[in-house]
């Protein structure tokens, strides 16, 4: 089945093309500004240039059409003077009544609609000299990064190919037909598409360097591109290289940073907490600075954020949110990151899981590793599994595996500069961890991240203080506190301010030593089904600012001792569907700013105090209990009470 | 139309009906003249039956003011509508002696006849009686209304009673509720009448009081010139003695808020009248309220006499809608206005009561008119946990699909720390959530009476039981709480379900039962029984009892149980009653199946043990 040159441009095109259109053949008459932005390779230009050659675009524009292509380093004063240029002619040419031929756009004005497009645009900067305001002048803006809705009046985010777009696209340029040819072997031809993660650019890039090649050369290609190593030059420079345009514009921080996500596994959501712990523990920068990196990867396309409604809220859990990236973006990091000699590399990764750690770090194992960031994603490992080496300089270690046991490895004892440990299980099952006490060496370690993993009960004597660890963050972990007399948390973690729990299924009460952690500044205690109730100590807590409690079904009260919380700031009981009421004890948290209880059906009334809580910003509530908020915003001015209709999704079906 | 007919309008309203004053013409014959007990007569095309408040109370005393349930024992199944299969603390019960007067009569050839005329000619009727009485047309009422139950649209049944006593419990009164029948009733009661406040106290310590009080009613009631004062009459002392009982027991009925177990509770609209008006308030605590607020402004004698008044009363009631000016009626148009009239019109010359009766009225105002709105929030309600149910689907959806072929059953029995199995378990509870507050909501009395009948919420509660209660019943073994309570279905099963059975059966199967005999070419996309996993649940500790059991009869016991339910399950499967992760390969259903065919295999050397045991099955 051949396909002639249009309809293959066109493969998955067609709603895109449409919907651009629809905004191209707005009916206003001031100057209007469309937006069309996605990944590099996503078929921005290719779109664009389809629009400019429909009949129904060029009849509309009386074919009044300027393309310029912008470029990272554009000449702006002449890309100006051919727009001047353009309308000009078009003022003369057309049936303007107006004559003066004024140095002033302003006076300018067309009867007929025109069109400039400005392809592969960089800056908002040079974006607002190369837009004329003038009226019937539509200006089509197309780039990599999202400009904001200030500039544009629409805009199209572009779409990833269908999966059968994907196919038909790649077996376009691989064998010069819609479908795979009889005889070959499907899986593997679906395995690369796969890899090209429904990109355009990548599909014809790869599919143009396996064209006519022997099958045993593209099952050789394969490996390479799992490993995110090119397969030969056209694909380097093509695609990579290509690619490369967007991170060469950053800047060297938020570069940097970006090629730190080529850490995390393929494929997965990466929790944002962890991102930005890797990032201020690497850049000494610290969490505002990490979010506002985050948002500029994110409107340069770089990154997608999932669940971003909640994303930078002061008080919203990070945990809770997280991160995904294009595998081409991921490849291209891991690419960036591999140019140099295994032992001076700055991020030691592992592009995909291994069974063990790759040969190609055993080479040289005798000598140090110079990298500040080693990850490591492999199946279960036993002590023998792993090697002997030496890390001097290494800041950030990312454990990532797949298995129910996993031995962590004694080179942990040689990164004296460790600071931030991730540990993330992905297997369905909880892992149990071995050698935990290796942990007791590292005294600058300040943040650990355990995922999936059950915490084996420690000999007493061999419990060694953490004694820098300031964030201790436990998900999906099932914790051993038989024996929960003996444990002084305040001993084990003197300095610790964040500590979270989440999802800890078998969890019923917290040890009770927990309340004489008065460092403690933020508690989240969040999605434990078993949990029944907070330690009658809480009120020791002094400090706290932060406490999360949400969904916590069998939590039936808050702890006695929360009025003693006099620099509680904010306070989420969220879907706690048994809590009967918020306590009377509140009125004592005198700085508390927020409250946040959704979804919770048996809390019907509010306790008096609620009245003196004079600090009191902002509630957030079901539609029942908001009558009573709004009473009490009469009592308590500055108060926003927020009723939350809440969203429904099936994200949280796929894990 | 405002909610004003609870009120002081609709006592007009009843006032300006003829209805009112012919029945209470025929009650005052009844009681001088009735012979079999009750008179029939018929004025414009409405049957009217009265009958006698002088009845015989020989041999009665025992049961009086004591309840027994409409069960059918006494009553030989006579009101269906009002039995319930509940449990007996639910059970609607009735006053025994009252019960039995009414039997008395209903047995008669004369009241067969007439009811068989009525029957036939499908007219409206109106039942009244005044003081006992009006008991036996309330339950004449019931009985009937009961009888026309099945028919489609039946003629109308009416009762007014005048100063009767109560005759039932709180289920009554709510069973009343839910066949919407409340509004066929009309209780007169007058100010200070002791007799409709009687019941509310226990009745053994004043047992000599109250026959020489009703000898001398009956007489005066008897006599054709309504002469007061005949017989032996109660002393000043014995009056006051016996207001003092019975008014504290209406007190602590009025104060307390739960509904005391076997005490009598009110049902149908009551008319409050004094010489200046009337009141009609439908709400039973407003009517609890009323009922303590107007006697205990009364004295000792005047809750006697007050008995004997209601001819007065009615009179006055018609009048005064004859004599209602228009601008009095205009004023009443507003809430409030009509409130302080409805108030005064039954505390002339008492300025003291007006204000707690005012407040009385606004509670049943306010009480009174919710259960559309009620029933209209929880329908937003449901479409908005609607999204937990379909996601809980998709669940459902993704673990049919799945690789380990568990079905949904066993992935959520067996799930360890994850956040879908996690996401899976909080809208279980917050969609539990939701249908207790229904039920409660329900029982409470602040839906519609037939709520359980509409079928949005009959085939909502079951899509969301066959749905949801196989993961109840999943975290119920996962928990464990099976060994220390014991199996589910006796154990364990919320209260929910069962209500939701209930609805389910008694559903309006019009147009449907069809559908029943008509077979499923493929399977169901739920399972069709809720409990089928409780039950494999229960064969599956059956069988592991059998491994280690030597006792040839416990063992033939068990595998008694086993072969039951083999039986079951294998139907089930059969008539695709049972959806597709029944039958995944890992399912605890197929395991099951599996253990029980490995033991089958070893069965003779079972039997060999333990002769005697299955001889059909192992004897060759």
């Amino acid at each position: 089945m051949e396909m002639d040159e249009d309809e293959i441009v066109k493969v998955g095109m067609e709603l895109g093309i449409k919907k651009v259109k629809d905004m191209v053949f707005v009916d206003e008459m001031c100057h209007w500004v469309i937006g069309v932005n996605g990944i590099g390779g996503s078929g921005k230009t290719t779109l664009v240039r389809e629009i400019c050659r429909d009949d129904e675009v060029r009849s509309y524009f009386s074919n009044r059409i300027l393309f310029l292509t912008v470029s990272q380093s554009p000449n702006v004063e002449q890309l100006r003077r051919r727009i001047r240029g353009f309308l000009a002619d078009c003022e003369m040419n057309g049936c303007s009544d107006i004559a003066p031929k004024g140095t002033e756009y302003g006076n300018w004005k067309t009867d007929m609609p025109v069109l400039v497009v400005l392809d592969d645009v960089w800056s908002l900067q040079v974006l607002q000299q190369l837009i004329f305001k003038v009226p019937g002048c539509k200006t089509l803006v197309v780039s990599r990064v999202k400009f904001p809705s200030s500039i544009l009046n629409a805009s199209y985010e572009m779409d990833l190919l269908a999966e059968e777009d994907a196919v038909s696209l790649f077996c376009h340029t691989a064998f010069g037909r819609s479908s795979i040819p009889p005889g070959w072997d499907e899986d593997l031809i679906k395995q690369i598409v796969e890899k090209c993660k429904r990109l355009p650019l990548a599909l014809k890039v790869i599919g143009a360097s396996l064209r006519d090649q022997p099958e045993k050369y593209w099952s050789g290609a394969k490996k390479r591109l799992s490993r995110a190593q090119p397969i030969n030059d056209s694909h380097e420079t093509e695609l990579l290289n290509r690619m490369r345009l967007s991170i060469d514009y950053l800047s060297e921080k938020v570069k940097s940073c970006f090629l730190d996500l080529g850490s995390f596994p393929e494929d997965k959501k990466i929790p944002l907490d962890v991102l930005i712990n890797v990032w201020t523990e690497l850049h000494d920068i610290d969490e505002e600075e990490g979010y506002a990196i985050l948002d500029e990867l994110s409107s340069k396309n770089l990154l997608t954020l999932v669940k971003d409604s909640r994303a930078g809220d002061k008080y919203s859990s990070y945990y809770e949110i997280s991160v995904c990236q294009h595998d081409v973006l991921r490849d291209l990091a891991i690419y960036m990151s591999s140019l140099e000699r295994v032992n001076h590399r700055k991020r030691l990764v592992m592009a995909r899981r291994e069974n063990g750690v790759p040969k190609e770090w055993e080479r040289d194992v005798d000598q140090p590793f110079l990298a500040r960031i080693v990850s490591v994603h492999t199946g279960e490992m036993r002590e023998m599994d792993w090697l002997n080496m030496d890390f001097p300089k290494v800041e950030v270690l990312i454990l990532n595996f797949d298995a129910t046991d996993y031995f962590l490895p004694h080179f942990i004892e040689n990164m004296p500069k460790l600071r931030a440990l991730v540990l993330i299980n992905y297997s369905a099952k909880t892992a149990k961890i071995h050698n935990l006490s290796v942990l007791g060496k590292l005294t600058n370690l300040r943040s650990l991240w355990f995922e999936k993993v059950s915490i084996p009960q420690l000999p007493k004597d061999t419990i060694v203080p953490l004694t820098n660890l300031r964030k201790l963050s436990l998900l999906l972990c099932t914790i051993n506190l038989k024996d929960e007399s003996e444990l002084d948390l305040s001993r084990l973690f003197p300095r610790l301010t964040e500590l979270a729990m989440d999802h800890c299924i078998e969890m019923t009460m917290l040890p009770s030593s927990l309340c004489r952690v008065k460092t403690l500044k933020s508690l989240s205690i969040t999605n434990c089904e078993s949990l029944e109730e907070l330690p009658c100590d809480f009120g020791m807590l002094l400090f706290l600012q932060i406490l999360r409690v949400y969904a916590c079904p069998k939590l039936k009260t808050l702890p006695i001792g929360v009025k003693n919380l006099i620099w509680l700031e904010h306070i989420d009981v969220s879907q706690c569907v048994n809590l009967h009421c918020l306590s009377e004890e509140i009125g004592g948290c005198l700085s508390l700013k927020e409250i946040v209880m959704r979804e919770c059906p048996q809390i019907k009334n509010l306790p008096k105090a609620v009245s003196g809580l004079r600090s009191l910003r902002r509630v957030i509530c079901d539609e029942e209990v908001s009558c009573h908020w709004k009473e009490m915003e009469k009592e308590l001015p500055g108060l926003c009470v927020q009723v939350v209709e809440q969203c429904f999704d099936l994200d949280w079906l796929i894990e | 139309m405002v909610r004003f007919e609870t009120s002081e309008m609709l006592a007009r309203f009843l006032g300006s009906t003829p209805m009112l004053t012919e029945s209470w013409k025929l009650c005052a014959r009844a009681n001088v003249m009735a012979s079999q007990g009750f008179l029939i007569d018929e004025v414009g095309g409405v049957t009217y039956v009265a009958f006698s408040g002088v009845q015989s109370l020989d041999g009665l005393e025992p049961c009086c003011g004591n309840l027994v349930p409409l069960s059918g024992v006494y009553d030989r199944g006579m009101f269906p509508a009002l039995q319930s299969d509940d449990k007996i603390e639910n059970s609607v019960m009735v006053d025994a002696g009252l019960l039995q007067l009414f039997l008395n009569i209903y047995h008669t050839p004369v009241f067969q006849n007439q009811m068989f005329e009525i029957k036939k000619k499908q007219k409206p009727v109106v039942f009244t009686g005044h003081s006992i009485g009006g008991a036996i047309a309330a339950l004449s009422s019931l009985w009937l209304l009961s009888y026309y139950q099945s028919i489609s649209s039946p003629p109308s049944v009416i009762c007014f009673t005048y100063g009767s006593p109560l005759i039932g419990n709180e289920p009554l009164s709510r069973a009343i509720h839910r066949q919407r029948w409340g509004g066929n009733f009309c209780h007169l009661v007058s100010k200070f009448d002791i007799m409709p406040r009687l019941l509310f106290a226990p009745l053994a310590p004043i047992t000599t009081h109250l026959n020489t009080l009703l000898k001398s009613w009956h007489l005066t009631m008897n006599s054709p010139f309504f002469i007061r004062d005949l017989g032996v009459q109660l002393t000043e002392h014995e009056k006051a003695e016996l207001f003092r009982f019975v008014l504290h027991y209406v007190e602590a009925t009025a104060r307390s808020l739960e509904v005391v177990a076997n005490s009598f509770v009110p049902f149908g609209n009551f008319m409050f009248c004094s010489s200046d008006g009337a009141v009609c308030v439908d709400d039973t605590v407003a009517i609890v309220r009323m009922l303590h607020l107007t006697f205990a402004s009364g004295s000792p004698s005047s809750s006697i006499d007050d008995h004997l008044e209601y001819e007065g009363y009615v009179e006055k009631i018609s009048l005064q809608f004859l004599n209602r000016t228009e601008d009095e009626l205009c004023e009443s148009n507003t809430y409030e206005a009509g409130v302080t009239l409805a108030s005064q019109a039954v505390s002339t010359g008492q300025d003291h009561m007006v204000r707690p009766i005012k407040d009385c009225l606004r509670v049943a105002r306010r009480i009174g008119p919710t259960p559309n709105l009620n029933s209209a929030g929880l329908a937003i309600g449901l479409s908005k946990i609607a999204p937990l149910r379909a996601q809980i689907e998709w669940y459902k959806a993704l673990c049919d699909e799945s690789d380990d072929q568990l079905g949904y059953y066993d992935s959520f029995k067996l799930r360890s720390a994850s956040k879908r199995d996690f996401k899976v378990l909080m809208n279980l509870l917050k969609l539990g959530e939701f249908w207790n507050n229904v039920i409660d909501m329900l029982e409470k009395n602040q839906l519609p009476h037939d709520f359980h009948k509409r079928a949005k919420w009959v085939y909502a509660s079951q899509s969301y039981k066959l749905l949801v209660e196989p993961l109840d019943i999943a975290e119920y073994y996962r928990s464990g709480d099976h060994r220390k309570k014991g199996h589910y279905l006796k154990h364990g099963r919320a209260r929910r379900y069962e209500i939701f059975d209930k609805w389910w059966r008694e559903r309006d199967i019009y147009g449907e039962n069809d559908s029943n005999s008509k077979s499923r070419s493929k399977y169901a996309s739920v399972t069709q029984d809720s409990c089928f996993w409780a039950k494999v649940e229960e064969a599956v500790s059956c069988v592991e009892s059998v491994k280690c059991e030597r006792d040839p009869r416990v063992l033939a016991g068990l595998w008694a149980d086993i072969e039951k339910f083999e039986q079951y399950a294998r139907g089930m499967v059969e008539r695709k009653e049972v959806s597709i992760d029944v039958l995944a390969k890992n399912s605890s259903y197929m395991r099951l199946l599996e253990d029980l065919r490995v033991i089958r295999l070893q069965l003779p050397y079972f039997s060999h043990q333990i002769p005697g045991v299955l001889d059909r099955k192992v004897l060759p």
